[in-house]
């Protein structure tokens, strides 16, 4: 369960920070109007306004992302190494990991064909990387990376999740321009990538009503010949690795396939209806207990944010 | 089409880039054995210890029986990783398939102690461009 750091007394409503009370302003009062959830007044923020505050968190990563793998090339030029980066790509969102639009499943699935032909020339950059001699290989890590006995940072994510990486090398070097230490670095990647899932798949987990609607939507599935849907994403997560799997014309056949039936079978068993507000409320939640940690991690990214604007990495 | 695609997995993309080797200390920062020489460093124990995996398998399910032994053996056992490309990322996830809890491994990050949603729960994994 989440921890509840920085609580008030039971049922004594909080002063929300600056920067929460910020996020809650600008999103606007559609969020001062929601029904359904639970010791309302003990948060910082509505339940309606949380996924919106969430995704905050993502504005502006696609670019952040970019750049990074530009300071990263730059550095490994000079220590002479052709470091290629990939394309920029647009910002992610809180994650949705399921379809729920029967239309938009019909016609786009989950939108993975672009990012496994993303995934595809990634893989293929980070392979040529190593297709040399081994000693040139390790000069390259060392560049890259620092030494093998490199000082680590790490950071502690709300949830308790540690994460580390070397202080040297170009990597480090890229992440402290943007993001000031290698920590802070750490520290926003987790959140963004790991952090917000986990409360939501959480959330998810331990509603009984949730729990219900994912069995009703796993038979579904089975019903249309899908019947080893273990969990909610799981129709998803088999498109994806299909791709390694078979051509992309197959896989892209497959991936509109199952992810109209993943929709379908959404609707039929009710569970985007069940999960939306039992989400909402467990971010909120969160926003509301760690809302010192939650501060930290938009101030990280407003600095980067602005870091970015006068690197000369654009 | 389950079964047709995973008979494909393993005739496309073989089995060699994994490889398995019996536990060591080491006292450097790097986690024992992950020089680089693979894209993931899987552990059994927290602080990389225990049984290793090393891998540059685009993906897999980890109890699969056509992986090899190291596979099998590290399903529902992994307890820290390491990701260890350049550019890309890794997903884990607690089901086949990238079903269930999953978590992101960033490049050049890696994580001593994998939580109690996952902890010893893993059994899946895929390269991806971005999280």
């Amino acid at each position: 369960m989440l921890k509840t750091l920085n609580r008030g007394p039971q049922g004594v409503r909080r002063t929300a920070s600056p920067a929460v009370l910020a996020v809650v302003l600008l999103i606007g009062a559609a969020g001062c109007a929601d029904s359904g959830a639970a010791d309302e007044g003990a948060l910082a923020i509505s339940p309606s306004a949380a996924r919106q505050a969430a995704a905050g968190i993502y504005v502006g990563t696609g670019r952040l992302d970019a750049i990074e793998q530009k300071l990263i090339s730059t550095c490994m030029r000079a220590a002479g190494f052709d470091y290629q980066v990939l394309p920029q790509q647009q910002d992610r969102g809180v994650p949705q990991d399921y379809a729920d639009d029967v239309a938009r499943a019909r016609t786009e699935g989950y939108g993975l064909a672009a990012e496994q032909a993303r995934t595809a020339a990634s893989i293929a950059l980070d392979e040529a990387d190593r297709d040399v001699s081994p000693a040139q290989q390790a000069r390259y890590r060392e560049a890259l990376s620092g030494p093998p006995d490199a000082e680590t940072a790490s950071a502690r994510s709300p949830l308790g999740d540690v994460v580390e990486a070397s202080t040297q090398g170009c990597r480090a070097k890229a992440w402290t321009t943007l993001y000031g230490s290698v920590k802070n670095a750490l520290a926003f990647s987790e959140f963004r990538l790991n952090t917000v899932r986990a409360v939501l798949f959480r959330a998810r987990a331990d509603s009984a009503p949730v729990q219900d609607a994912l069995k009703d939507w796993q038979a579904c599935m089975a019903d249309r010949g899908y019947p080893d849907m273990e969990d909610r994403n799981s129709a998803r997560g088999l498109a994806f690795v299909t791709y390694d799997d078979v051509d992309m014309t197959q896989a892209r056949e497959f991936e509109l396939k199952i992810a109209e039936a993943d929709a379908t079978c959404d609707k039929a068993s009710g569970y985007s209806e069940a999960a939306r507000p039992v989400e909402d409320e467990a971010l909120a939640r969160f926003i509301t207990d760690h809302e010192a940690e939650v501060t930290a991690v938009q101030e990280i990214q407003r600095q980067a944010v602005a870091a970015a604007r006068n690197t000369s990495a654009e | 089409m389950r079964g047709i695609i995973r008979g494909l997995f393993v005739t496309a993309l073989g089995l060699g880039s994994v490889m398995a080797v019996t536990p060591s200390s080491n006292a450097a920062t790097t986690p024992p054995g992950c020089d680089g020489s693979y894209f993931l460093c899987v552990y059994q124990l927290h602080d990389y210890e225990g049984d290793q995996l090393f891998t540059s398998q685009s993906n897999t399910n980890w109890d699969y029986l056509g992986n090899p032994a190291a596979f099998r053996n590290m399903n529902d056992k992994m307890s820290s990783v390491a990701n260890t490309t350049s550019r890309t990322y890794a997903i884990v996830a607690q089901h086949d398939d990238l079903g269930g809890y999953q978590y992101c491994v960033t490049p050049g990050a890696r994580r001593p102690n994998v939580n109690n949603d996952i902890e010893n729960k893993s059994s899946s994994h895929k390269f991806v461009s971005s999280c």
